[in-house]
């Protein structure tokens, strides 16, 4: 039934983009890393997956995540669920979300995972509409499939009292030889910046 | 000295009183759809935005525009504000000083999680500004900016 809906969503135009589904076999992608060099999903088939997030400089909701993503990847890139964190943001639309800010915000809060540019528009392939927006991946083997879209939390505007961490769930769940519980949520965001 | 300080706090407390004469009623997500998918004549515009959200501050002008009523049917604007209800005070009320909004300004509020988000509409992710238009259980759903042109042809879709 989803997916008779879903096809009439796409047949009526109503999604502008390709929505990926949990299941689907990710994307790849090779986008230019803050450091100057490219990343690609290819890179990390020794991981047991990845978790992707469209995120970006400007918008509030982004930046509440910021310290949270660090954490994650403090606690889940040693078992083997590294972050990357991607800007689709066009700058000539934000100034505030170009390459040369990304450097200097990923300093500033001392992101330890990489932070690239989307100037592929690769977030359209992923279906992403909004920053934050999260596709963990889980590794397969031969390819990455999406295991859970959506959030971070359930709390945006506070860190100390979240309920539930569906990306840290998801992932325990993953490593324990289970399936995620939710596979997907939705959050308030900013819309992507693009033309 | 100390009545001169007297003075100047009522005076102070009674310019901001002036200032926050527009009252922002905190509505529950769910009370607000019962409200606007009750059955009437009524043509109900109601977007999604936050003060920190820039395309929604940029497209409030175009809200301005649309007109009480629109082929003989009235037209309701409900400004649905995201922001945090423990900012209402320190970031809301401040920025409907300086922005001029003809719409009613509701404060959702919005249960945990994102669950709410999908009784608005099915298609909505959650980005915002984001704009529902309804008309007797008709409804066009729109994610994203959006100009005057635009929401005329949504309402239009609606008869």
């Amino acid at each position: 039934m989803k997916h008779i809906l879903l096809a009439m969503a796409l047949v009526l135009g109503m999604g502008v983009t390709a929505q990926l589904k949990v299941g689907d076999k990710a994307p790849s992608f090779n986008l230019k890393n803050i450091d100057g060099k490219k990343v690609s999903l290819d890179d990390y088939k020794d991981q047991k997956g990845v978790v992707v997030v469209f995120t970006c400089n400007h918008c509030p909701y982004a930046v509440l995540y910021e310290a949270r993503l660090v954490e994650l990847q403090k606690q889940f890139g040693p078992k083997k669920f590294p972050i990357i964190a991607i800007n689709p943001n066009d700058s000539t639309i934000v100034p505030a979300d170009g390459f040369s800010k990304m450097i200097t915000n990923a300093a500033e809060k001392g992101f330890n995972f990489p932070y690239l540019l989307d100037d592929e528009q690769l977030f359209k392939k992923y279906g992403a509409t909004r920053t934050p927006h999260v596709y963990l991946l889980k590794n397969e083997g031969k390819h990455f499939s999406v295991a859970y879209i959506g959030a971070i939390d359930d709390n945006p505007q506070d860190a100390s009292d979240v309920k539930d961490a569906y990306v840290a769930q998801a992932i325990e769940a993953i490593l324990a030889g289970n399936k995620p519980k939710v596979t997907e949520t939705r959050a308030v965001g900013c819309t992507i910046k693009f033309k | 000295m100390r009545k001169f300080l007297v003075i100047l706090t009522i005076l102070f407390a009674s310019a901001n009183l002036f200032a926050q004469k527009r009252s922002v009623p905190d509505i529950a997500i769910d009370q607000l759809l019962k409200r606007i998918e009750s059955p009437s004549d009524t043509i109900y515009v109601v977007n999604f935005w936050a003060t920190w959200c820039l395309p929604c501050v940029k497209e409030i002008p175009e809200f301005n525009k649309i007109p009480d009523s629109f082929r003989q049917k009235p037209v309701k604007v409900i400004m649905a504000n995201l922001d945090f209800p423990n900012q209402k005070a320190s970031r809301l009320m401040p920025f409907l000083e300086k922005h001029a909004i003809k719409g009613e300004v509701v404060m959702a509020i919005t249960p945990r999680g994102g669950d709410w988000i999908e009784r608005v509409n099915k298609s909505w992710s959650g980005a915002i500004p984001a704009t529902i238009f309804l008309h007797k259980g008709k409804q066009s759903f729109h994610e994203g900016e959006i100009d005057y042109q635009a929401i005329e042809k949504y309402i239009n879709t609606l008869f």
